[in-house]
């Protein structure tokens, strides 16, 4: 059964994603700014400005929630890896962490380009985009230490998921905390997005979930092929067939 | 009232019309209107005496006779298109004698007026074609940024995809060689 989930979530996701692609572009209208009393001043002056650029919403923000939905399956499993030992919670957590390093990419990467388009600037030291690149490091920490730690990384890289799961409702709350940074909705939620563009979104969420689902089946089933691959070696090296 | 319409339709239809200039002296015609307007009000009165509400309606000073009209303030130096006197006594003639060229004369007036409010619709429309103009002008700027992020969102993923197929192509040739190795070695003790 597992072994088909991947490939019909990979499907799923392909066939969302020209879907969402074709309503995000034909179905969903141009938005002057995210805050709609900013109206005016955007119009009176040009700065802050999405018009078209806003595109861009559809695929930074589902990225930016599969990052979160990542880093909380990576910090769930890792409790339980460090709870009960069970090397297949390692294997999630790992998986997890990998993939929120992708879609984390992602989020830096759009958000980045969206920056430019609609503030002017790549970068800006924000609270949010700075406790996200703090997450996107965490993540990258996470897989420096499972690579290079020896026996005892896969805890310490267990402690750092739980440690990155703690840190994504402060900067998911972040936005309500007075920061410039654009709020999806007139109340800084999805809930109060403007209606034409309510499906699109939900469009856009449940493709990149699919594809985060696919990706992470994938993985956890690479990083069993790897512990596979390990017990083996061992099995070989105590056999006497394998040379250390 | 058909006097103000046979001014109106001889006012649209003087060449100066169309001008910004013409403005004023079709406001100037307007204004004529009232004292018009009383001749045409004894025209309408004594419909056999076509020649006094002609005169009435020709030009203030004839009015005088009208008590009404008398009283009111000394009438303006009438514009430069004005229609003529004599154009106004024979159009309202005209137009009391048959009702059907009075009827042409209000659907003629209608429709002038029609074209001018079309072309002002024109402006108001050209305008904001324009608006629209400007605000795609400001789209198109912003395609590059659209298309970036869209790429840097496939790069990013392609790349991931690669990744996680070679490796599972690499650990699966690998668990195939273990297997042989071990399974060879069971079999064939030395």
């Amino acid at each position: 059964m597992s072994r088909y989930l991947a490939p019909v979530f990979t499907v799923l996701g392909a066939i969302g994603l020209v879907y969402s692609f074709w309503l995000v572009f034909n179905d969903t209208p141009l938005q002057y700014s995210m805050q709609p009393s900013d109206r005016h001043v955007v119009l009176a002056t040009g700065s802050g400005s999405l018009f078209f650029n806003q595109k861009i919403f559809f695929w930074h923000v589902p990225h930016a929630i599969m990052l979160f939905t990542a880093v909380g399956v990576a910090g769930v499993s890792s409790i339980a890896y460090l709870w009960k030992r069970n090397p297949k919670a390692d294997d999630i957590a790992l998986a997890a962490v990998q993939v929120a390093t992708v879609f984390g990419a992602v989020t830096l990467l759009t958000g980045s380009i969206w920056a430019k388009a609609a503030w002017g600037h790549w970068w800006i030291w924000e609270k949010r985009l700075t406790m996200s690149l703090l997450l996107w490091l965490t993540l990258v920490g996470y897989l420096l230490v499972r690579r290079y730690a020896g026996a005892s990384g896969e805890r310490i890289a267990a402690g750092m998921a739980v440690f990155a799961m703690i840190g994504v409702p402060f900067i998911y709350t972040m936005v309500g905390a007075g920061d410039n940074h654009p709020q999806a909705g007139s109340e800084g939620n999805v809930a109060t997005l403007n209606k034409d563009m309510m499906w699109p979104f939900w469009a856009s969420m449940l493709t990149f979930l699919s594809w985060f689902i696919a990706l992470t089946i994938t993985r956890v089933q690479s990083a069993r092929m790897e512990r596979e691959v390990r017990e083996l070696r061992e099995k070989g090296l105590d056999s006497g067939v394998l040379e250390s | 009232m058909k006097t103000i319409l046979c001014m109106l339709v001889l006012a649209v239809a003087s060449p100066s019309f169309a001008q910004p200039g013409s403005a004023g002296s079709a406001a100037g015609s307007g204004s004529a209107a009232p004292a018009a307007g009383s001749g045409a009000g004894s025209g309408s009165a004594a419909p056999a005496a076509g020649s006094g509400s002609a005169a009435g309606a020709g030009s203030a000073s004839a009015g005088s006779s009208d008590p009404g009209a008398g009283s009111a303030t000394p009438p303006p130096a009438p514009p430069v298109d004005e229609p003529t006197p004599g154009a106004h006594k024979a159009c309202v003639a005209a137009m009391n004698i048959d009702p059907n060229f009075a009827d042409r004369v209000i659907k003629t007036a209608e429709l002038r007026l029609q074209d001018k409010m079309n072309s002002e619709q024109v402006l108001k429309d050209l305008c904001t074609v324009r608006m629209h103009q400007e605000s795609q002008d400001e789209v198109a700027t912003n395609k590059r940024h659209v298309l970036l992020a869209y790429l840097a969102m496939w790069l990013v993923a392609a790349g991931f995809v690669l990744y996680l197929w070679r490796k599972q192509q690499a650990l699966k040739r690998e668990i195939v060689l273990l297997r042989n190795d071990l399974d060879a070695a069971t079999k064939d003790p030395k």
